[in-house]
């Protein structure tokens, strides 16, 4: 037993990590803003992965990792959390600067008051409205004091930490400030920022050789923007690239069919939906949205358009946690279910182009759809829910609007009917900001004015609950009746695919935050050009 | 020389109306829509303060970014300026040959393929044929010809660097109308009495119309194109991802970073402007005469 052990230990041991070697990864955009509070884009968060640090993380099987943070405390009421600071961490290099400045406690909490700042733009803000006050009680311990407990904090303390001595007169970030972390961010994460090219975007970043956790293996990681969807696959596979951080579906059989990449699956941990505004007097009839979602194919939709490379879901949470609802199957497709939905909603006499109509009032409405970066199969589903509605005597209309004037229309003037969109599956499953009344205004995101006042009650009893087992109960019947009610039509999650070369070895990809283990990739020293 | 200097003011004066107007233009939409820019909501100051910032060519800091506008915007300059100014030479010298030969040919046997040719070129569409040309030569050679930056360059720099070149040579649509309009011409002049009377003198037929008949149509055109080619050039930098002004403009608009939109405005108005002052003095060296 043990020498079977070894057999199989040894020449992993014996092929050893060899340091070194260029990882090139591509983007489809650039990076918007490489600073931790203000960036919301996956393309700059995946490199604010890889420069800066974070009190801790949630590895794949859902378990907290201390980073910067050794060790933390819960007190029993769970009001109070104390985090110990690791001692030998450093930040990056400041240019212009030789010394390298020791990570202490002033970072933590500069950080989590800008982030917290009023005048700051950022969307993290109503994450962490719950925590009334950060202290410090000595150069390596935090405490933090929450205003009321809530379940998976943990998770909450995965935020970036930057460093405060280059914030000295800063209280809060728009943007617009002149200031050497935009242009050059200092952090303490496994990679260095060395360079941005101007025209291109192109980032270059270099191993940390101090990294508090060892240094990692490869040596440099370039990003490379594209301007183009196509051509990213083609790049990798001519060897332009080694690595594709989302490979667009229809790519995937190409990639799959070439030995030398790798393809790895990781949850988008988003779901899509059409979205209705029950503003309408139309669409506050329940038997009209439940048609729409009868008449739809959601299958052949996510079949075609995404090669199935995804899962079908019912409700507003993700699909195998535990708050999702097995028993409450996604509505089927059932053209001839729509149908009789619409007559009994008295919709049944039709216009010359076989709408329906019932009085004044025609199933004829309006979908705003923001013009995206993937705007072509976003074109394609819509055109196909376009048809499948027409076949059913629905009319839609489609109003393209760029990102600003969407978010505009939609969450500010509600000028809309329906929209097509995506949420993020919220960590510890709250959904009250989505469907409680309370949310329902300019700038609040229960966007369609949804009112029930059943879910209401379930959604403010699971806020003050801290039993799971509780929790759990009340988010299987909340699941039972968002399905019935049709707030929205939930479409699919989908399974985003990245691609590598096969040359980069012992490569493991996190689902949200992407780069969390390159420190474990390598390449054999052979194969580093 | 006083006429060069005229023209040159002359051109100074109009281009300098014309940013005036397309920077106040822009300045007034800003100001209406969202976003932000410096400057913003400051009248005619925060105005003046924005011409005084484009004419030092202190552009600032882009509103998205943060970054530096004038490292952005530099680089890609450059970079559409090798674009467009080596595309614009491939043009000429396919056309050029091609016209004089169908001037002197007629639409017969010989010339009659390569205008044909040049025809067909001309009606590609320009993203269409970079796919066709990146997919031929990546099969055939085994690189992506696609644009790497110096530093991190895989695969053939030179082949990455002149595809899209030719590409845009070819898709830029001018060869087919340089071959038109110097064939027309050329014949025209070639029958003329000037022509006729230098041919009896035993003189060259083609030096005696080579200004006539091939420079002012070919400086005609080729600066007039000036804008289309800066236009067909955001599809082929997007096909070999050249990180060029076009691809930057487009982004800048759908990202909304107003300073960075304004100064690409402002230098895409230069650039067309500076080529019409290049063409009115090299059309006033190639004919004196002309007013």
């Amino acid at each position: 037993m043990l020498i079977a052990v070894v057999l199989i230990v040894l020449p992993a041991a014996l092929s050893a990590q060899t340091r070194g070697g260029t990882l090139i990864y591509g983007e489809y955009g650039a990076p918007i803003r490489l600073v931790p509070v203000l960036a919301n884009d996956s393309i700059s968060v995946r490199l604010i992965e890889l420069i800066y640090g974070s009190l801790l993380y949630y590895n794949a099987n859902g378990e907290a990792v201390g980073d910067l943070a050794e060790s933390w405390e819960i007190s029993k009421d769970m009001k109070t959390i104390s985090f110990s600071l690791k001692k030998n961490v450093v930040w990056h290099p400041v240019p212009g600067d030789s010394e390298r400045r020791p990570f202490t406690a002033d970072d933590v909490v500069k950080t989590f008051e800008i982030m917290m700042h009023p005048s700051t733009i950022t969307s993290l803000q109503s994450r962490y409205n719950f925590i009334s006050s950060v202290q410090k009680i000595d150069s390596s311990t935090v405490v933090f004091t929450l205003k009321k407990p809530i379940l998976n904090v943990l998770g909450r303390f995965s935020f970036k930490i930057m460093p405060a001595f280059l914030l000295n007169n800063i209280s809060y970030l728009r943007g617009d400030e002149d200031l050497i972390l935009y242009k050059h961010p200092v952090g303490t994460g496994p990679y260095m920022f060395v360079s941005q090219e101007g025209s291109s975007a192109e980032v270059v970043l270099e191993a940390n050789d101090q990294y508090h956790l060892g240094s990692p293996l490869i040596e440099r990681i370039i990003m490379r923007p594209f301007a183009d969807q196509n051509i990213i696959t083609q790049t990798l596979l001519y060897g332009g690239i080694d690595l594709e951080v989302r490979v667009p579906p229809r790519d995937i059989s190409e990639i799959q069919g070439d030995a030398q990449f790798e393809l790895a699956p990781y949850s988008t941990l988003s779901y899509s939906f059409f979205g209705y505004n029950l503003r309408n007097p139309v669409l506050a009839i329940r038997d009209v949205r439940k048609a729409i979602s009868h008449a739809i194919n959601r299958q052949e939709m996510l079949n075609s358009f995404f090669e199935g490379k995804g899962q079908l879901i019912s409700g507003p949470f993700a699909p195998g946690s535990w708050a999702y609802n097995l028993d409450v199957k996604p509505i089927p497709y059932s053209p001839e279910e729509a149908n009789r939905l619409l007559d009994r909603a008295g919709f049944i006499e039709r216009t010359k182009d076989g709408i329906r109509v019932r009085g004044s009032y025609k199933l004829q409405f309006q979908m705003v759809v923001p013009i995206s970066k993937e705007n072509e199969t976003t074109k394609r589903v819509i055109l196909a829910f376009q048809n499948y509605l027409k076949s059913v005597g629905i009319q839609i209309d489609i109003v393209w609007l760029e990102w600003k004037a969407w978010t505009e229309a939609v969450f500010v003037q509600h000028k809309f009917d329906i929209i097509y969109a995506d949420w993020l599956f919220d960590d510890s499953f709250d959904i009250s900001s989505l469907f409680h009344s309370r949310e329902i205004g300019p700038g609040r995101n229960n966007f369609g004015a949804y009112k029930n006042p059943e879910v209401d009650a379930l959604l403010d009893e699971s806020r003050s609950t801290l039993d799971i087992e509780k929790k759990r109960t009340i988010y299987k019947k909340l699941h039972e009746i968002l399905a019935d009610d049709v707030p929205y039509t939930y479409l699919w999650t989908l399974t985003n695919y990245a691609a590598y070369n096969r040359k980069f070895r012992r490569v493991e990809i996190h689902p949200t935050r992407f780069f969390t283990y390159i420190r474990d990739w390598y390449m054999l020293e052979e194969e580093q050009r | 020389m006083m006429r060069f200097a005229k023209i040159f003011f002359r051109e100074v004066f109009n281009t300098a109306l014309l940013i005036i107007g397309v920077t106040a233009l822009l300045y007034l939409l800003f100001n209406l829509m969202p976003g932000f820019f410096p400057g913003k909501g400051e009248g005619v100051f925060g105005y003046t303060g924005l011409l005084r910032r484009l004419f030092t060519f202190q552009f600032g800091t882009s509103s998205l970014s943060g970054r530096d506008i004038n490292s952005i915007v530099f680089p890609a300059f450059r970079n559409t300026l090798v674009l467009t100014v080596g595309s614009i030479f491939l043009s000429i010298l396919i056309a050029v040959p091609i016209g004089i030969f169908s001037a002197y040919r007629g639409f017969k046997t010989y010339s009659w393929p390569l205008v044909i040719f040049s025809y067909i070129m001309s009606s590609i569409p320009v993203f269409y044929f970079g796919y066709l040309v990146l997919y031929i030569v990546s099969r055939y050679t085994g690189y992506l010809p696609i644009y790497y930056p110096q530093a991190t360059g895989r695969g053939s720099p030179i082949l990455s660097f002149v595809l899209p070149i030719i590409v845009l040579g070819f898709g830029n649509e001018s060869i087919s109308e340089i071959v038109r309009l110097i064939a027309n011409e050329l014949e025209r002049v070639m029958h003329s009495d000037y022509a006729i009377a230098s041919r009896a003198r035993g003189e060259s037929l083609l030096r005696a119309s080579v200004n006539e008949g091939i420079m002012i149509p070919l400086v005609t055109i080729v600066f007039s194109k000036i804008p289309f080619i800066i236009g067909g050039a955001v599809i082929v930098e997007h096909v070999f991802n050249w990180p060029g002004m076009g691809r930057l403009a487009f982004q800048a608009t759908l990202d909304r970073d107003l300073p960075l939109l304004i100064v690409i405005a402002f230098l895409s108005v230069l650039c067309v402007r500076g080529g019409m002052l290049l063409k009115e003095l090299a059309l006033s060296f190639i004919n004196p005469q002309e007013k």
